[in-house]
Parts: C-alpha cells; sequence; structure tokens
C-alpha cells in the first residue's frame, strides 16, 4: 500500500531522530565510558587522550587558515604557454532534472541558457535529460518551448532513477566539444562559457564554477547557508586551485572537455556521483581547476529536514569515496605529493577529523566524573589552541564577505553567520556521524530536493 | 537558414534516438508478443528516421562532422 508523502516524511524523520540518538549513544554514552574506565586504569590517557583531540582540531583550523589566507592573492587568469588561443567550441548544456521535484524552477533555467547565455560561433546545444514516474502536463509545455528553440533537446532518461544515469544518457548524446553540468535549479551568467573554455584551452579538463545561494532571504537556514557557500566557492575550493593546482566538480557549474566527460563518466552506485566522478577523474590523469570569477546561482534548502537530507548524502558520499579512492591517490602517479596531501586532508582526514574531534566533549566529562568535579583543563597549549580553533570560522567568514559574488549579501548575514557558526558547525558533525553510520549500516537513501521558484 | 535547419536536424535526431531507446525497451519489457512486435517496428521505424536525418546530415555539414553529432 501506498504511503501519504506527509506519514512518510514524519516516519523519515522518527528514523533519523532514533539514528542521531544511537550516534549520541555511541559517541557521548559509550565513549565517555570508555575513556573514564581507561583514565582508572591509566590515570595519564586522559591528558594524552584530550590534548591529541585539540591537536586535531589545531591542524584542521591551521589548515583553514591557510586557505583562508591564500585567497586574499586574486590569481587572476593568465594564459600559459600551452594555451592554443582556439575559437569556443560548440558546447553542449546538459541539465539534469527530477520533473516532480523540480517543476517551478527547470523553465526559467532553461530559458536563461537559451536567452542569455553569450553563444559560440558553433552554437550551443542544451539537453535537458530528465526522469519522472509518470507523465507531467510541464512536459508539454516543454516541448513547445523545444519547437521554439531547436538547440533544446529533451530527452527523457527512461527507467532512471538517478542523476548519474540521466547524466549518463545526455553524454550519450552530447555533440559539444565542452559539456556544461548544471543541476535544475541553476541560473548560470551569460559569459560562462568564455571564462570557462580559457582553462580548457590552456590544457585543464574541467573548471568547476562558482555557485551562489540566491534564495538567501527565504529562511534561517538559506541565510546561513548563502555565506557557507561563498566560503566554500569563494575561499575552500579557489585556494586548492592557488596553492596546489587540485580542484573538483561540485556536480554542478562544471565545465568538462567532453572527451574527458565521455571517458569518466558517471557512477549510478555512488551516492555523491560528482565526487566519485572527479576522483576517477583525477586517478586517469584529468586536471581540475577552480575558477570563482564563473558564477551560477542556486536554490539552498530553506528548511532543517532539507538541509539535513541534503548534507548527509554528501557526507555519506564522501565517506563512500574516502573508503574506495584514498589508497588509490596515495599511489597514483598522476598527482604531485602536495596534491597527494590536500586529496589526504579531503577524504580519510576528514572521516578521522569528524570522529575523533567529536570525542572532545566525551574526554571532557570522563575527565569530570574520575576527577569528581566540572573544571577545564587549561595550560597554555590549549589556550592557544581554543583561540586558534574558535577565530578560524569567523575569519573565514570575513574574508568570505570581501570576496563575495555580486550582488553580495547584506553584511548583516554575515554577522548572522559570525554568530551562529559554532552551533552550525556542530550541527553538520551530527550529520556527518549518522551518515557514517549509515553507510557503515548500508543504508543509502537519496531523498531528492523539492525546489520551489525565485 | 542552414544553421537553423542542422539545429533543428540535430534535435530531431536526438529525439528521435530518445523514441527509439523508449520502444527498444519496452519491447523487451511486455510479455504479449503482439505487443512486442509492434514496439519492435516502432523502435525501427524511429532507426529509420535516424538513418535519413543523418543522411541529410551528411549533405548539410559533411560526413567527418557529423560522426560527432550522432553517436
Amino acid at each position: 500500500m501506498k504511503q501519504h508523502p506527509a506519514n512518510l516524511i514524519s516516519q523519515r524523520s522518527t528514523q533519523e531522530a532514533f539514528k542521531v540518538f544511537e550516534v549520541f549513544a555511541v559517541m557521548v554514552v559509550g565513549a565517555t565510558s570508555f575513556f573514564y574506565l581507561v583514565s582508572i586504569l591509566w590515570p595519564g590517557s586522559l591528558s594524552i587522550s584530550y590534548h591529541i583531540v585539540v591537536s586535531f582540531l589545531l591542524f584542521q583550523a591551521a589548515l583553514s587558515y591557510w586557505y583562508t589566507l591564500s585567497v586574499f592573492n586574486p590569481k587572476r587568469f593568465v594564459a600559459l604557454p600551452s594555451a592554443e588561443h582556439k575559437e569556443i567550441p560548440r558546447t553542449t548544456f546538459i541539465v539534469t532534472a527530477y520533473l516532480p521535484n523540480e517543476i517551478a524552477v527547470i523553465e526559467e533555467s532553461l530559458m536563461n541558457i537559451l536567452q542569455n547565455i553569450e553563444r559560440p560561433q558553433d552554437g550551443v546545444e542544451v539537453i535537458l535529460a530528465y526522469n519522472t514516474p509518470h507523465m507531467e502536463p510541464l512536459e508539454l509545455a516543454l516541448r513547445d518551448l523545444a519547437l521554439r528553440w531547436p538547440q533544446l533537446i529533451l530527452a527523457n532518461a527512461y527507467n532512471s532513477r538517478s542523476k548519474s544515469e540521466n547524466l549518463n544518457y545526455a553524454i550519450n548524446i552530447a555533440s559539444g566539444k565542452m559539456i556544461a553540468l548544471l543541476d535544475a535549479d541553476h541560473l548560470v551568467a551569460p559569459d560562462c562559457l568564455r571564462r570557462a573554455w580559457r582553462w580548457l584551452d590552456e590544457g585543464y579538463d574541467v573548471v568547476q564554477g562558482r555557485c551562489r545561494v540566491r534564495n538567501i532571504h527565504d529562511s534561517f537556514v538559506s541565510r546561513l547557508v548563502g555565506v557557507e557557500f561563498e566560503i566554500i566557492y569563494g575561499i575552500q575550493h579557489p585556494s586548492k586551485s592557488i596553492i596546489f593546482d587540485t580542484s573538483l566538480f561540485g556536480g554542478s557549474n562544471g565545465y568538462w572537455k567532453s572527451t574527458a566527460l565521455k571517458s569518466v563518466r558517471f557512477l549510478e552506485s555512488m551516492l555523491t556521483e560528482d565526487i566519485d566522478s572527479t576522483l576517477r577523474g583525477v586517478l586517469s590523469g584529468c586536471r581540475f581547476v577552480h575558477d570563482r570569477s564563473i558564477v551560477s546561482s542556486e536554490l539552498a534548502p530553506v528548511t532543517w529536514s532539507g538541509f539535513w537530507a541534503q548534507r548527509k548524502r554528501w557526507a555519506q558520499g564522501w565517506f563512500q569515496c574516502s573508503v574506495r579512492y584514498q589508497g588509490r591517490i596515495w599511489a597514483t602517479r598522476y598527482l604531485n605529493l602536495r596534491q597527494k596531501f590536500i586529496w589526504t586532508t579531503l577524504l580519510s582526514w576528514r572521516v578521522l577529523y569528524d570522529i575523533v574531534g567529536s570525542l572532545l566533549f566525551p574526554i571532557l566529562f570522563a575527565f569530570w566524573l574520575y576527577r569528581g568535579t566540572v573544571a577545564f583543563p587549561m595550560n597554555h597549549y590549549i589556550a592557544f589552541a581554543l583561540v586558534f580553533t574558535l577565530f578560524s570560522g569567523p575569519l573565514q567568514a570575513i574574508a568570505a564577505c570581501k570576496n563575495a559574488s555580486r550582488p553580495r549579501a547584506p553584511l548583516t548575514h554575515y554577522l548572522f553567520y559570525f554568530i551562529f557558526v559554532w552551533p552550525y558547525t556542530i550541527y553538520k558533525i551530527i550529520i556527518h556521524l549518522v551518515a557514517i553510520r549509515d553507510e557503515l549500516t548500508g543504508e543509502r537513501i537519496w531523498v531528492v530536493s523539492k525546489r520551489k521558484a525565485r | 537558414m542552414s544553421n537553423d535547419l542542422l539545429e533543428r536536424l540535430r534535435q530531431l535526431s536526438a529525439v528521435d534516438r530518445n523514441a527509439f531507446d523508449i520502444y527498444n525497451d519496452l519491447q523487451h519489457k511486455v510479455n504479449d508478443p503482439a505487443l512486442s512486435q509492434l514496439f519492435a517496428r516502432l523502435s525501427r521505424e524511429e532507426a529509420h528516421h535516424m538513418t535519413v536525418e543523418k543522411e541529410i546530415l551528411n549533405i548539410l555539414q559533411g560526413p567527418e562532422d557529423n560522426e560527432t553529432t550522432s553517436s
């Protein structure tokens, strides 16, 4: 019997709440008991564990400062000798959509590409690769659109159950030499192809543009995500390009050489097909770069439940990729030592950091139990680490504000992020731990975000 | 005109290929042999459309370019 969507959502929320309870039971009660018992046997262990965990936090904060400071260097595009200065080739835009959820936004996104994009001489084609469980009235409207715009191809990825399958189907029929991949809610800037092609022309295989949130005024959540995206796409991604000459494809607003994309394609079994394709691309010698001047706007989740579903999928997908590719990243001949280092911080270090970092409180609780009093163990090292770590997030917010995409979000949003960055970070760590729990128990669910037009 | 014609042909060729894929899939999904034959006929017709479209594209833009548009 088919369940009512509201019942499904409520059932899913209860399941997720129970998972949080499980994670708390293991990571707080279990870990606290463990550290308490160990401290009885070996009293020095608590202090050592405490300093190890603080060192983890310190190292992560140091990475964050490094990234943040690097983007004060505005690395502009400089054509390398390898540039061939070829004309921008015919380009295929692939827009993927799960129609029932993205009806409200898809037409606007397609019209933006068809009407506003600066076209290369050989033209563009726009493939809407969609799947839908039943015929939608919108499909008829889209056919009218295709009649008016010969560049628009409606590709019903029949039998598809995932974004990867939609993408792979569209890749089969794409005729452009450059392929731009966009999600259904993306409004990309008119000059995107000119900016992206510069990098591909000089030898890179993939360029990832900047994604900004356009519904920042919709809710508390979208406001936080808006600033966070400015940090991710204004600091974290560009810094990896500037310092390490490597980057990643983030799922949308990415521009591929069609030869590279047709060989890498997308795996349906992965929850973050973008990171998976990036890693398989890196391991086969593809070069990735980030250009924050290629701007596209998208819609952030507006509710905590939407945010939870999206971030848990991301975290679980990253975890899958860490397990699958970390060893191969160390072994590959296509990356230098610095690049292997940065990829390690993105893969296994990220998982380790989430787990080890969250042990700080259990160690503290065990210490309180052991001493029979509530006290914060403090020395110069711990005090320094505390201040250093606490300021890394706000500093990123300041740097993101300076380098923000235009039109810039109001300063109050940055102040807002500045205030809430710590509870927000803790919330995300809880999501990451639940994602690890899901992956370990083999639970893989892809909840497609429902989008409202804006 | 020629450019518009090319764009339109590429679009129709992709649409026909999409229809071909779907009919081809349905042909193997249905249990009724009569239905299966009808879907097979439809997929053959779509394949025929694609072949003729390819011929027209060959005339309009030369056979080499067309290799990339009808993979």
